[in-house]
């Protein structure tokens, strides 16, 4: 982990810390205690409402499956990557992208995804000021989460160039939240965001934004644990999810991963298929890389 | 209740003013402080906060992570109170937060704007700009000042209260019980009891109330007891008035005046009541004297007094007093004296006064029977003084010519007992003179025509004076003569030297006269605001008989009749100048012991130009006037001294003796005297009217006759160089001056007694004289215009041309001729001062008087020849 990472999650878990405790216990007494997991999402939003929405999936999940869970989430893309890569999490929530390089590097195995979404990469603009098309953006800059976020940046920067020839000065600010903002700030012209983000943004953010585009959809983003997990708490991990989601859809509506269902390495092969650099199926030997190009 | 309810006010509203004040000031002096510290408070506490979230947004900032700066700054603006706004701005100014555009409030007293530039080490990363409102904080501030001054009100309401329960309990109600027994007190009521009282002073109140109530009671009783003995006093008064009152109306119905009174109304006097003597006065009744306009009745003497009584028309004047006539009903008229009485009566409609009518018709007839007696005595008076001034010029006419020939034959060889016969004759007729002079003041005095100068002298030396003059005489008989001068004396006094010396040389020449050994003593001394002149004797003294006459005219003592001399009137004259100088004489006498005569006279001092007004004299008491009379006055021995006689002395002149001293001109005061021998002693009232302090110039009128002959040099005899001519002719037979040591000078005597020129002639038949005579004015002129004298002697009355007209005419034809004036000297037997004022005034230029001695003349002809004088003259 960078030292830049560490100081941002320091900080993200003392804001978030006022609101949640960073550890979840389970109430039940048959909980065992070798089954101890760290949580981490994709920071796609801001901490706080990070742990707004995982807290309480978290403390479900945890009850029913006997595990204790602590969720602690990175500031930034970057932060959360390098988490990633190195294994620190037990349990995560990444978007395809990140699943398959974390396998790839860490052998992580999905558990649940959507069952009902798809994954798709927009570029929006300021609703009245942004352009019209996105041809305007051409040598223009434009905002992104970060280098290897999948539908807003690689998706939506290799549909740029690959559809429309378009080539775009990168901006990178930490996740899909600020690009939003930015955008909406008049600070970026343009940003990079995902369907799933965009849709959960509060109305009076996405009211002001306009999507100019949009990417073909692909699998959605899951929720995956390291290998090192025992395969029964694995499976008690699954089960709780699902369990969770069936008498809490809302719940996972806010992540957004509306009616989740069981996931395989297979679910993710169009993303595969895309070629990306990085990565590489599991089943069929190839490795999905990550995005190049990704200045900041 | 409403003394009550003011006497609380009273006490309590400067209390609940003081209140007001306290919490007006609360409101204006501190309620804004506090909210101005609240202010700063709320301001300081905003920018540490925003100094906190400004170091907390650094990080996001600076990883551009906008979605947790909104993150941290929704938490922020929803939990900070008093935030209404918060901006984030980057360094370019754009803006971070919030979503929507809103620019801050506009600030205000309760609106203040906040700012934090967001840094990270060196790096600016941002602005913060909040809107902060601190208006709660000021309600809060001021509902801690409200609160503040409701716990004022409260307290001070609380002791308002406090003091209102204390104040009824202690004062009002006391005070109210005292008011009730005051009430009753004062309407004569029932006494009610007083109340009780906690307080101390309302205690002392309370006692002294009841003290005051008792004394009240008691003095109440003492008044009806006083007023009813006043009642009684006046009731008596009253009683006595009207008996007096019925005594006045006697008085006025009996009384001899006659009293009517009137009203004023418009010109006319009505009457209205008269008494039963107006009636008579008017001869009418009173029934028809009533309703008469008493103005038609009377006509004043005055037309003044008629006029007051008419000077304001419906109005009465008051006392007019006057004489007038009364127009009976006869028509005869009455002389009566009328006086009116204006009467003060408001009741009246008119004014009125009382007017007194007083029968004056005997005092008027017996006035005019005074008038004409004393016009008949005017007439006698007025011919006695002609006959005295007859008397007087017939007298000193021979007189002239016995002095005059006993002077010229005491210059002539004489054996022992001619030369003793002539002097008695010359004394004889010296002491004729003075008899003439005083018998000629004393008629002077008695007609009233005595005259007092008021000129500054100085008493001392007019003491010493006296005392030199004198001395001789003293001396003569063996006496001492001494001056004893007082302390503390002025300088100078205002008075008339000359006649306060007669008195003196009167006293002491009568002194002298009298005593037969011993001394006699001049004092002066100052005794309070008077000067007393002394003159004490050791002689026989006087009876208290004799002291009765002593004053009277033409007395003397009986056993002197036979041996002193003059004729009595010296002490009666004397009198007489001391009561015309306001002063008193007083007589002590002892027989055989002596007699001592004080004159005390009124001091006036008069500005000197000393250093003071005081005269310190040297220790000289008693001092022998012997030293004091120099050399040069010799007195000739055996000359009998008159009572009163002086002696005059270089720098003074010599009065005609009884004539009238008058003011005359200050420069024609003095003889002068040429050298020591000259010195005379003129008669007792022949010192002339002058200041004793005076500058010595005027010496050349000299008016009045000489005395006895002095001791002039009698080696030379007379005719030895004078031309003699007769009476009548003109021939002139004057001879030269043989010797040719001084020049021969022309001298013209006019004169028609033939004796007269002939005296003298043979006085000044001296080689330096050349005389010339004549017997009228016509002869006189002729002589002067063909001789052209250098000194005339002009008789005053002369037949056809007298002396007056003659130098009139002389001194035109001097003029029409252009020569120099030449002195004319008055030589007549008219002694009195109007003559020498004639005289003088008709241009002559000195005055001597008949009998002249030869001394005289010889000083009046170097006087009137000396160069100054002939200067002066012409």
């Amino acid at each position: 982990m960078r030292a830049d990472d560490l100081r941002a999650d320091d900080h993200a878990a003392a804001i978030a810390g006022d609101r949640a405790s960073p550890t979840t216990r389970p109430g039940d007494a048959n909980v065992s205690s070798d089954c101890v997991l760290a949580f981490s999402a994709e920071p796609q939003f801001a901490p706080g409402e990070m742990a707004l929405i995982w807290r309480p999936i978290m403390e479900r999940v945890a009850a029913l499956s006997n595990c204790r869970i602590g969720v602690s989430h990175a500031r930034s893309m970057g932060g959360f990557t390098d988490r990633l890569v190195s294994g620190a999490p037990d349990l995560v929530y990444a978007t395809p992208y990140h699943l398959l390089v974390s396998h790839r590097r860490q052998g992580y195995l999905p558990l649940v995804r959507s069952g009902s979404t798809m994954l798709k990469g927009i570029v929006v603009v300021e609703r009245d000021s942004g352009p019209r098309d996105v041809t305007a953006l051409h040598r223009r800059t434009v905002a992104f989460p970060a280098p290897g976020a999948f539908a807003a940046s690689l998706l939506t920067r290799r549909a740029l160039e690959e559809e429309h020839d378009i080539t775009v000065r990168r901006d990178y600010l930490g996740n899909h939240a600020s690009v939003y903002l930015a955008v909406v700030q008049g600070i970026a012209l343009a940003g990079g965001g995902d369907n799933a983000s965009f849709s959960r943004l509060p109305e009076r953010i996405r009211a002001r934004l306009r999507v100019v585009h949009m990417t073909e959809p692909y699998a959605p983003a899951a929720i995956a644990i390291h290998p090192r997990v025992p395969a029964e708490d694995r499976r008690r991990v699954r089960e709780a999810l699902l369990s969770v989601a069936a008498t809490g859809p809302a719940l996972f509506d806010a992540v957004p991963m509306p009616h989740p269902v069981s996931a395989s390495l297979a679910d993710y092969d169009d993303v595969v298929a895309l070629g990306l650099a990085g990565l590489a199926h599991p089943a069929g030997g190839s490795q999905p890389g990550p995005a190049s190009g990704g200045a900041r | 209740m409403n003394r009550r309810t003011s006497l609380l006010v009273r006490m309590l509203s400067p209390l609940v003013l003081g209140a007001g004040v306290a919490l007006l000031g609360l409101a204006m002096l501190v309620a804004p402080q506090v909210r101005s510290f609240a202010t700063g408070k709320a301001l300081v506490a905003g920018e540490r906060t925003l100094a906190v979230v400004a170091a907390k947004l650094a990080p996001p900032l600076a990883e551009r992570r906008l979605d947790i700066v909104h993150e941290m700054v929704d938490g922020l603006a929803t939990d900070r109170q008093g935030w209404v706004q918060l901006r984030v701005l980057d360094p370019a100014g754009r803006r971070l937060y919030p979503i929507e555009a809103a620019p801050l409030p506009p600030a205000s007293d309760s609106l203040h704007h906040l700012a934090e530039t967001v840094t990270l080490g060196d790096q600016a990363l941002g602005r913060i700009e909040v809107a902060l409102d601190i208006a709660p904080v000021l309600a809060t501030a001021n509902s801690k000042i409200l609160q503040l001054c409701l716990i004022v009100t409260l307290i001070i309401g609380t002791f308002c209260a406090w003091m209102t329960i204390r104040l009824r309990n202690i004062v009002l109600e006391p005070v109210a019980g005292l008011a009730r027994a005051a009430d009753a007190l004062a309407s004569d009521g029932e006494d009610t009891p007083l109340p009780k009282a906690s307080a101390r002073e309302i205690d002392t109140l309370v006692r002294s109330f009841a003290t005051m109530r008792e004394r009240i009671h008691a003095s109440r009783e003492s008044a009806l007891s006083q007023r009813n003995a006043e009642l009684s006093r006046l009731l008596a008064r009253e009683r006595a008035l009207r008996r007096e009152t019925r005594l006045l109306e006697q008085v006025v119905l009996s009384t001899s005046a006659g009293i009517a009174i009137v009203e004023c109304v418009g010109d006319g006097l009505r009457i209205r009541s008269v008494n039963q003597a107006m009636t008579e006065l008017l001869d009418l009744s009173a029934d028809l004297a009533i309703g008469q306009d008493m103005m038609r009745l009377l006509t004043f003497s005055s037309i003044a007094n008629r006029g007051r009584l008419r000077r304001r028309r419906g109005h009465c004047a008051h006392g007019v007093v006057g004489e007038a006539e009364l127009t009976r009903r006869d028509g005869s008229k009455v002389a009566v004296e009328a006086s009116t009485a204006r009467i003060e009566d408001p009741s009246e409609a008119v004014e009125i006064m009382g007017i007194v009518l007083r029968d004056i018709s005997r005092a008027k007839a017996a006035e005019t029977a005074l008038r004409a007696e004393c016009a008949r005595a005017e007439a006698a008076n007025r011919a006695k003084s002609a006959f005295v001034r007859t008397i007087s010029h017939e007298l000193r006419t021979p007189m002239n010519a016995i002095t005059g020939i006993a002077d010229v034959l005491s210059e002539s060889a004489l054996d022992a007992e001619q030369a003793a016969q002539v002097e008695t004759i010359s004394t004889a007729a010296t002491d004729l003179v003075g008899v003439i002079d005083d018998i000629l003041d004393l008629a002077r005095i008695e007609a009233g025509r005595l005259t007092i100068e008021n000129q500054p002298f100085d008493p001392a030396a007019l003491v010493g004076r006296t005392a030199r003059l004198l001395t001789p005489l003293a001396a003569r008989k063996g006496l001492t003569l001494e001056t004893d001068i007082g302390e503390g004396l002025p300088e100078a006094v205002l008075g008339d030297a000359t006649r306060l010396r007669q008195c003196l040389v009167n006293l002491a020449g009568n002194a002298i006269k009298y005593t037969a050994t011993g001394s006699i003593r001049l004092g002066l001394r100052r005794q309070d605001d008077r000067l007393h002149f002394e003159v004490e004797d050791t002689g026989p003294g006087i009876t208290e008989t004799e002291r009765q006459r002593v004053f009277d005219s033409f007395e003397r003592l009986e056993r002197d009749q036979t041996r002193a001399d003059g004729a009595g009137l010296g002490l009666a004259i004397t009198r007489e100048l001391v009561a015309a100088m306001e002063g008193t004489i007083q007589l002590e006498s002892m027989p055989d012991v002596g007699t001592r005569l004080t004159v005390a006279l009124p001091l006036r001092p008069a500005a000197t130009t000393g250093s003071g007004s005081a005269r310190h004299h040297p220790p000289m008491r008693r001092q022998s006037s012997d030293v004091a009379v120099p050399p040069a006055a010799p007195h000739r021995a055996g000359t009998p001294i008159q009572p009163g006689a002086a002696m005059s002395e270089t720098d003074a002149g010599a009065g005609p003796g009884g004539t009238p001293l008058q003011p005359g001109p200050r420069a024609s005061g003095a003889l002068s005297a040429s050298d020591g021998a000259t010195r005379s002693l003129p008669g007792p009232a022949q010192e002339r009217s002058r200041p004793e302090r005076g500058p010595p110039g005027g010496r050349l009128v000299n008016a009045l006759p000489e005395d006895p002959p002095t001791t002039e040099p009698r080696a030379r005899a007379i005719g030895g160089h004078g031309g003699m001519r007769d009476g009548t002719g003109t021939q002139d037979r004057a001879t030269t001056l043989g010797d040719g040591s001084e020049p021969t000078r022309t001298i013209l005597v006019v004169d028609d007694n033939q004796t007269n020129r002939m005296v003298v002639e043979r006085l000044l038949a001296e080689p330096r004289w050349r005389v010339l005579l004549a017997s009228g004015g016509e002869e006189a002129l002729a002589i002067a215009a063909r001789e052209a004298p250098d000194l005339v002697f002009m008789d005053m009355v002369m037949p056809g041309m007298d002396g007056l007209e003659t130098t009139r005419r002389l001194r035109r034809a001097e003029r029409e001729a252009s020569r120099e004036r030449v002195p004319v000297v008055a030589l007549t037997a008219n002694a009195m001062a109007d003559d020498r004022a004639r005289c003088l005034d008709s241009g002559m230029t000195g005055f001597l008087a008949k009998p002249v001695r030869k001394a005289t003349l010889i000083a009046a002809i170097e006087d009137a020849l000396a160069p100054d004088r002939l200067k002066a003259a012409s």
